[in-house]
C-alpha cells in the first residue's frame, strides 16, 4: 500500500494519466503534451486536499486543470501555436477520397468544437461534465459538439 | 455518414489516441508541498512554534491558501481582520453560498457545508459536516446529482433568506467545478525581481543560509518562504522582525537578485497569538456552527505578502469577528460560507 501522500497521489491520479496525456497531445502536439501533463499534475497536488468527490469524477477535476494549462501554455506560445494552427487545414486537406483521416479532420474544427470533441469523445466525459471543465453550460456543451459533428460529417463528404 | 456511424467513428478514434498516447510520469512531487488539510498545518505550526518559538518555515505558496474554494464560497466571503464584521450573519440576511444538497426520506432537507472534511472519511449521503435546513430547492436541478437507498444528494449554488438556521431560497445555480488557478505571487521588492530562473522550476532553492542566519541571530527571522512571482521566477523571500538590511547584506551572497528581504507587519508573538485565538475559538465552540472548521497558519495574505493566519467558519458570530478585528491588518484571514450579501 502507498505510505506518503505523494505516494497516495500517484495512485489515485494513476488511472487518469493516459487520458490527461491523449487530451493534451490532441491539443498542443505530442512533443509538448507530457510536460503539460506534468505541469498539471503539480498545480492537482498542491491543491489536492481541496478535491471534493461530491463535485464531480477525478477524471473531470484533473481534466479541468489539465484544459487550463493547456490554455496557459497557449497564451505562453502564441506566436508558436498560431503557426502550428495552420498545419492541420493543409493536412486535412491532402486526405484523399474514402481515407477518413479523423485526426486531421477534428484539428480543422475551430478550438472550442476541439476541446468539446476531445472531452466528450477522447476522455469519456458526460456532457456535464464537459460542461463543468469548461465552464459552459451543458446547452451550449450540446452545441458545439453538434456543430462538430456537422463540421466533421462536411470534411468528410467532400 | 449519419450520426450514429460518425459517433462511433469517433468513439473509436477517442480509444486509439488513449492507447496510443505518449507516456506520462507523475512527477518527482518530494518538496513540492501539497496544501495539507488545515487542521493539519495547525498542528505542524504549533509544533513548530513550540520548539523554535519564533520562526514559521514554510514553503508558503498563496497559490495553496484558497479556503473559498474549499468552502464552496467565492471572493466575497473571504476578509481580513479588521474588516470581518462584514460577514457576522443574522436573521432576515439574504446570503449565496454554495454547498450540498442532502435529501433523506422522512428527514428535513439539508444544505451542507461542503469544506473538505480533511483525510477522515466522510459520507455525504449520511449526513453534513455543518448544514441547515433549506427549502425552496428543485433537487432535479442540482449539479453531480447522485441518489443512493432514496437518499439523494447534488451540488447547488443557492440564494436566500436566512432565518433562525433556516434558508429558504429564491434563486437556485449550478455549482461550477472548482479550478484551482495558480496566482502569481507579487514581490514586495521591486528592484528584485530575479531573472528567469528556468523553463518548469518553481526555484527549489535552499534554504541552509538562511537557517545558518536564524541560528546566529536568534528572533531575528519571523518567516523564510519561497515567492513564485511568475512562472519562471522565484524568489527567497525573508520576513525579518527587526531592520531588513543587515539580513540582506548576510543573505545577498547566497541568493543574488533571488533574494528579497523585507520586515514583517507582525512580530512573531502577534502570529502565535492570532492562531490561538483561532484555535481557542474552535475548541470551545466545536459542534456550533460558529466555531472554525479549519485553523491554519504560515500563509502569506495575498494582498501584501505578509504573514497571515486563516480560518474557515460556516457562520461567523459577532463576538468572534470583534476578536478578530483586534488582531493586526491583514493577519488573520476568515473565509465564511453563510456570509450575509451587502
Amino acid at each position: 500500500l502507498p505510505e506518503s501522500r505523494g505516494e497516495q497521489f500517484a495512485v489515485w491520479v494513476a488511472p487518469h494519466l493516459a487520458v490527461l496525456s491523449a487530451v493534451a497531445a490532441q491539443h498542443i502536439g505530442r512533443d509538448e503534451a507530457a510536460d503539460v501533463v506534468q505541469e498539471a499534475l503539480l498545480r492537482a497536488w498542491r491543491r489536492w486536499s481541496t478535491y471534493s468527490e461530491a463535485r464531480g469524477s477525478a477524471r473531470a477535476w484533473m481534466l479541468a486543470i489539465l484544459t487550463d494549462q493547456i490554455r496557459r501554455y497557449r497564451t505562453r506560445h502564441l506566436s508558436r501555436w498560431r503557426t502550428t494552427d495552420t498545419v492541420p487545414s493543409e493536412s486535412a486537406a491532402g486526405p484523399s477520397g474514402d481515407r477518413l483521416d479523423l485526426e486531421n479532420a477534428v484539428a480543422l474544427l475551430p478550438r472550442r468544437q476541439q476541446e468539446v470533441v476531445a472531452l466528450f469523445y477522447l476522455a469519456d466525459l458526460s456532457v456535464d461534465e464537459v460542461a463543468a471543465v469548461l465552464g459552459i453550460s451543458a446547452g451550449a456543451t450540446k452545441a458545439h459538439l453538434s456543430a462538430a459533428r456537422a463540421g466533421l460529417r462536411k470534411v468528410f463528404e467532400r | 455518414m449519419n450520426d450514429d456511424e460518425l459517433d462511433q467513428q469517433l468513439r473509436s478514434w477517442g480509444s486509439e489516441r488513449v492507447a496510443a498516447a505518449p507516456s506520462v510520469e507523475v512527477p518527482h512531487l518530494e518538496g513540492k508541498r501539497s496544501r495539507p488539510p488545515l487542521l493539519a498545518i495547525a498542528a505542524t505550526v504549533v509544533a513548530i512554534l513550540a520548539v523554535v518559538g519564533v520562526a514559521l518555515i514554510v514553503r508558503a505558496n498563496r497559490h495553496s491558501s484558497a479556503p473559498a474554494a474549499a468552502t464552496g464560497g467565492d471572493s466575497s466571503n473571504v476578509a481580513y481582520s479588521p474588516h470581518t464584521s462584514d460577514l457576522v450573519l443574522n436573521d432576515g440576511d439574504t446570503i449565496t453560498a454554495s454547498g450540498t444538497v442532502l435529501a433523506v426520506p422522512g428527514k428535513p432537507l439539508q444544505f451542507c457545508d461542503a469544506a473538505a472534511p480533511s483525510t477522515e472519511a466522510y459520507d455525504p449521503f449520511r449526513d453534513c459536516r455543518f448544514g441547515i435546513t433549506v427549502s425552496g430547492v428543485k433537487l432535479s436541478e442540482v449539479s453531480s446529482r447522485r441518489e443512493r437507498a432514496g437518499v439523494i444528494i447534488g451540488e447547488a449554488k443557492l440564494t436566500g433568506v436566512y432565518r433562525h438556521g433556516h434558508l429558504t431560497v429564491t434563486h437556485q445555480a449550478r455549482v461550477p467545478l472548482h479550478v484551482p488557478v495558480d496566482q502569481d505571487q507579487r514581490s514586495p521588492c521591486a528592484a528584485a525581481v530575479a531573472r528567469w530562473v528556468g523553463p518548469g522550476s518553481s526555484g527549489g532553492f535552499s534554504f541552509g543560509a538562511v537557517e545558518r542566519y536564524k541560528r546566529s541571530h536568534p528572533g531575528a527571522i519571523v518567516m523564510q518562504t519561497e515567492l513564485n512571482v511568475s512562472r519562471y521566477k522565484a524568489l527567497v523571500y525573508v520576513l525579518t522582525s527587526g531592520d531588513p538590511q543587515p539580513v540582506r547584506t548576510a543573505l545577498e551572497p547566497s541568493y543574488g537578485e533571488h533574494l528579497c528581504v523585507v520586515r514583517s507587519m507582525s512580530s512573531a508573538s502577534q502570529i502565535h497569538a492570532a492562531h490561538k485565538l483561532l484555535l481557542a475559538q474552535m475548541s470551545a465552540q466545536r459542534g456550533s456552527p460558529t466555531a472554525p472548521v479549519d485553523v491554519g497558519g504560515g500563509g502569506l495574505n495575498p494582498t501584501t505578502e505578509q504573514p497571515m493566519v486563516e480560518a474557515n467558519v460556516p457562520v461567523l458570530a459577532q463576538g468572534f469577528a470583534d476578536q478578530i478585528d483586534a488582531q493586526p491588518a491583514g493577519l488573520v484571514q476568515v473565509t465564511v460560507w453563510l456570509a450575509p450579501q451587502h
